[in-house]
Parts: C-alpha cells; structure tokens; sequence
C-alpha cells in the first residue's frame, strides 16, 4: 500500500504531541528511519507542508505575511496583529513583513489562503477597468 | 451644439468617477502546484466553488481559468488563455463568480470567442448583463410542445423532416457532404422571420469560418445573426465551453420571448476536446477513452433547447446540433448518443451526394419526431403525399433494376419518382420561401410535371416560379398568411401551371 505525504505527517504529529528534548529527536530520528526503509524521503517536503498545517491548527498558530511599499511602525504593525486576531480566531500570530515598491502604497495581507488586496495599485487597476468597461 | 456634447462626456466621466467605489474584499488565495497542458493543479483555494473563474496572476499580467476538479486539499482547473507565464507557486486568486459571458443586443451581427471578446476587429461588447455559461435547461412546467415551423429553406427538409421551434434535430454525415451547408443556408432563410441566429464555430479551420462570416454577410444574414468562434488552434477548454457560451447568449434572446436559432458546428470536436481535458484531469477513461459523463455532456446542453409556453415568454430556442460520422460509422459512440438525445436527425449520405443529389438527404434514415406538428396546413397538405411517393419510389427503383417488363401502374410510379428525386435537388445558398416550395410539391404530386423530361425538370422549376410570382400572387399570399390552400386556390394554381406549360416547347407529346 502506498502511503501518503499526509498520513506521513498525520502519525508524525501524533508521535510528537507532547514531546520534548530528548524524546522528541528520538521520535524524528525514528521518523526519518522509517521513511528511507520506505524509500520515500524524497515526500518530505510534502510532509513538511502537511506537517505544519496541523501544528498551526493545534496550537492555534497563524502564518500571515504582509506586504507594504515602506517598512511598519511598530504601533501600525499591533494594529495589524490585532486586527488578524480578530477575524481569523488563532491565538498565535506569526507575521512576516515584505517590502515592495511595485504595489506604490497601502498593503497587501495574507493569511491562511485569504488575501486581503488593499494596495494602491490594485485599486488603480480596478478603476481603470470600471472606466474601460 | 458640440460645446454641449463636449459637455455631457465630461459630465458622463465625472459621473462615473463620482460612482466608483473601491472595495477590499477578502479573496481565497491559493499557489500553483502543477502546471501544463491548459490544466493547472492549485493548492489552497478552500473555499473554491464548481466552474468558478480563478485568476493566475503573471508577471505579464493575469490568465483566467475555470474550477473543473475539487480535490482533497487542491484544485484542478483549465486555463482559458495562454499559460505559459505561469509559474509553479505563482499565485492564484479565486474570484468568488461563476464563469459568465456578456450578453445584450450588441451581440448580434458580431464575431465573438465563447468569452465574449471581440473576434472582429471592432469595439468590446457593451454587456447588459452576464449570462452563466453553464445552466440547468427549463423543466417542466416553463414549457411547450413545438407548434411554429422553422422554415429551413430547404425542400427535402421543409417538405419531409419538418423542424419546429424549439426542436433539437441532428445534422449528421460524413465530412465534406454538406452538413454545414444545410446549416447556413436554413440561417440565410431566417430573413424576415422574427428568428435570431447564432452559430457556434467548434474546432473549425479558422479560413473556413471566414468563409462562412462573409457569404453571411453577403446574404444580408449578419443583421441577426452571431458567430461563436472557438478554432482549432484555440485550447481545449475553449471549445469546451463554446456551445455552453453561445447558449447563454441564445437564452438572454429567449427570456426576451423571442425565437432563437442556434447551431453547434460540431459536437463530435466538442467530444473530442473534452476527453482530453478530462483525460489530462486524470478522471477514468471509459468507451473510445471517452470519461462516463460525455452523455451528460451533450444532454445538458440540447435540453437547454425548449419551447416555453406563454406564461414564461413564449420564446424558443431551436438547435441544430452538428455531428460527423467516419465512414458512415452512426452506430459510433458520439453519435449514437446524439441521436438518442435529439428529436430527430437529417442523415446526408455519401452515395447520394456523388451522384449528384445535393443536398443528399436520405429520406429513408431522416427523422423529425416532433416537427410535423409545426408544419403549415397547406405544406402538410402538400408533404404527406410526397412522403409517400418518395417511400414507393425508393422501393420500386430497387426492384424496377432487374427486370424491364413492368405493369402500367409501376411505371408510372417510378416516372413520377425520378421527378421528385429531380425536384429535391437544391443548390447551396439558395434556400426557397415555404409558398413557392408548396407550388412545387403540388404541381408535382397532381401530375402536372409528368410530361415534363427529366433533365428539363430544373428548368421548369425555375420558369414556373418566376411565372406563377407574376401570375398568381394572390395564391402565394393565401398560403404565407391564412397557411392555408383552398380549393379556389389549387383551381387557380392548376390553372396557372398549365397556361405556363403551354408556352414550353419541350413537353413529351
């Protein structure tokens, strides 16, 4: 029968639960043991993304990144946190920031699979296409 | 006065500057995983709906697909543009709205791609509104039996495979036989009918659908009539959703409460295009690799071809569904499951178009199951009759091959057929008003031709129209508007026909 990247990551996960230090390379190194009898390390990117999506789901983590033409200032960027907060439910936010000129201003938000488009330049966009069609 | 004109556009744009309202909406977002063949695989997207529009965004701006798969934790979706500035993990956002065309009374006279662009060269379409490309067909209680005649043009059909409005009939044949032929000259005949036409090009040669958009537009045929253009260089998923497209565009005519005519140039292409989307999709292949649901396929597509009935608008939409057969092979899978769904087919035989019978309808293997009853009293008057003779002279001509001693009666009978078979030919792009058909038939089936020769019976034909145009206009009238003949009419018709016979030379003493 062959095994899926996400039953992989699934029995993973439960191995792990609870685990610290030692036991838990112990675990990973049993882990990785099992997958080169296997022969299935070339899945572990896979795994990987499987992996983490369950992690953020317990530990109610959520991995946003925002996009900005200029860097945030502190006090904008907890606005931002607890904005996220807010509507996606976690307790856990972990932001990343980016820096793009392209967008010219305002900023562009990700998190989970949503995406809140709130830049410049998206606007002007959907306003050339209102005044074309 | 062009101060003021000046004006009202200034006044339009700051109006419209005024109007617009930017929203920031939350988008599911989702990331390439897979990429090739017109056929994405995305990740993310959890919120995707069936047949949603998503957007690849590229570096050389954005591609348009459509959900056609929803998996476990990704997506599969046909491209609908070029996607070969798509990345792998380029970013994909789903746009919350089924897939729509632009629909309005712009479209008509124009060359449209099943999305609505311009093929033309001329302006966009200004859309009235978006029509869904896919749509469940009108049940029940919306509709009604076919009860008005699609007059073709055509004397083989108008005469013995009746279509009504709101009928399905397949055009069915080999290539190169005339089947799109029938189709054009049956638009061209829809002048002054109060019929909208709109012709679904599936996976034709680009030069041929050029031809045909010119001898249109030569006929005058443009003024009503919309040409859906998805060719053979276009990707799969185009003419996947052609006839879908072209259909949403006939059914913003028909909850107008008018009568549309639509043609699907062919549904075997259509077939064949969707087998391979659905075999890159991965779905199970079934009889000649065709996935299970290539019945579906077609079905969804032709019920959508109705009669509503007075309270829902009384509009109709009539298709005439292409089909081509290898080899004569009807009993393939396509078309077996075409036939089993439309209300009847027009067969064109090879045998018949090489000798020299064109169109080359057989009268034997055509049916139309419904059209009869949408057939006008004096054509139906006319058509039984001729039905009958055609039937006898078929199976006579067979049996007269092998002996010459024959009775009276059979002789007479076969004469009397090779004159129908002569009457039946018809050259293309010149289709025939329904009154002067109905003279034809009744000269013919009240032995009025019996001592024309065979080979002059065309040119008879063509005297005799011209003559009874200027003799007997009144007859002509009664049957276009009362559809009727009575029997002071077919007095006078008879009378016509042999005062035009008197002046011939080549009559048979």
């Amino acid at each position: 029968m062959k095994i899926k990247a996400k039953q992989y990551a699934q029995a993973l996960f439960l191995e792990a639960r609870g685990k610290e230090g030692k036991e838990l390379s112990n675990v990973i190194d049993k882990f990785f043991e099992v997958l080169k009898t296997d022969n299935n390390i070339s899945q572990i990117g896979k795994i990987i993304f499987y992996f983490n999506e369950l992690w953020n789901k317990e530990n109610s983590l959520v991995e946003a990144e925002i996009t900005c033409s200029r860097s945030l200032e502190s006090n904008l960027k907890n606005d931002v946190l607890s904005y996220l907060k807010k509507i996606s439910k976690a307790e856990n936010i972990k932001i990343s920031e980016k820096e793009n000129k392209k967008i010219i201003g305002g900023f562009v938000l990700k998190y989970g699979d949503k995406i809140i488009d709130a830049s410049i330049k998206n606007k002007i966009n959907s306003f050339k296409n209102s005044l074309l069609n | 006065m062009e101060n003021n004109s000046k004006d009202f556009i200034i006044e339009q744009i700051r109006q419209r500057i005024a109007d617009f309202k930017s929203e920031i909406k939350e988008q599911n977002f989702g990331k390439v995983v897979e990429i090739g063949d017109g056929i994405a695989k995305v990740s993310g997207l959890s919120e995707a709906m069936m047949s949603e529009m998503l957007e690849f965004k590229t570096e050389s701006g954005s591609v348009f697909g459509v959900v056609l798969n929803l998996e476990e934790d990704s997506v599969g979706a046909v491209l609908l543009g070029d996607g070969s500035a798509i990345k792998e993990g380029g970013e994909v956002v789903a746009l919350k709205r089924i897939l729509e065309v632009p629909v309005g009374d712009d479209i008509v006279g124009r060359v449209l791609s099943p999305l609505g662009t311009p093929l033309d060269g001329q302006e966009n379409i200004k859309a009235e509104k978006f029509y869904p490309v896919e749509k469940i067909a009108p049940g029940v209680i919306t509709r009604q039996s076919v009860n008005e005649p699609v007059q073709t043009g055509i004397k083989a059909i108008d005469a013995m495979i009746p279509i009504g409005r709101g009928q399905r009939e397949l055009i069915i044949g080999d290539r190169q036989i005339g089947k799109t032929a029938i189709a054009i000259d049956t638009i061209i005949n829809q002048k002054g009918q109060n019929m909208k036409c709109i012709y679904v090009a599936i996976g034709q040669k680009e030069s041929k659908v050029a031809g045909i958009v010119a001898k249109l537009k030569d006929a005058g045929a443009m003024e009503y009539t919309t040409v859906v253009v998805a060719g053979a260089s276009d990707p799969a998923s185009l003419l996947y959703i052609a006839p879908y497209a072209g259909c949403a565009m006939a059914e913003y005519f028909l909850d107008k409460g008018e009568d549309v005519l639509i043609i699907y140039d062919d549904l075997s292409k259509h077939a064949v295009a969707y087998r391979e989307i659905s075999l890159l999709l991965k779905r199970p292949p079934g009889r000649e690799a065709y996935p299970g649901d290539v019945f579906y396929l077609h079905s969804r597509l032709l019920e959508r071809a109705c009669k509503l009935n007075k309270d829902f608008g009384g509009g109709s939409i009539t298709a005439l569904p292409i089909i081509e057969t290898q080899a004569g092979d009807v009993s393939a899978y396509i078309p077996t499951n075409v036939i089993s769904i439309t209300d009847g087919q027009i067969y064109l035989e090879p045998d018949l178009f090489y000798q020299g019978n064109r169109p080359a309808v057989n009268a034997g293997l055509s049916v139309s199951r419904v059209g009869s009853s949408a057939q006008i009293k004096a054509m139906k008057k006319v058509a039984g009759k001729m039905r009958l003779e055609a039937a006898q002279y078929r199976e006579l001509a067979a049996f007269a091959q092998f002996g010459s001693d024959l009775d009276e009666e059979t002789r007479k009978k076969l004469e009397r057929g090779k004159r129908l078979m002569e009457i039946l030919k018809q050259d293309q792009y010149e289709p025939m008003d329904v009154a002067l058909q109905v003279v034809v038939f009744f000269s013919l089936i009240n032995g009025l031709m019996d001592n024309i020769p065979v080979d002059k019976i065309r040119e008879f034909e063509k005297g005799l129209i011209e003559y009874v145009k200027d003799n007997a206009q009144d007859v002509l009238k009664n049957i276009k508007e009362v559809k009727v003949m009575d029997e002071k009419d077919e007095e006078k018709l008879t009378k016509t026909v042999n005062d035009y016979k008197d002046t011939l030379d080549y009559l048979i003493k």
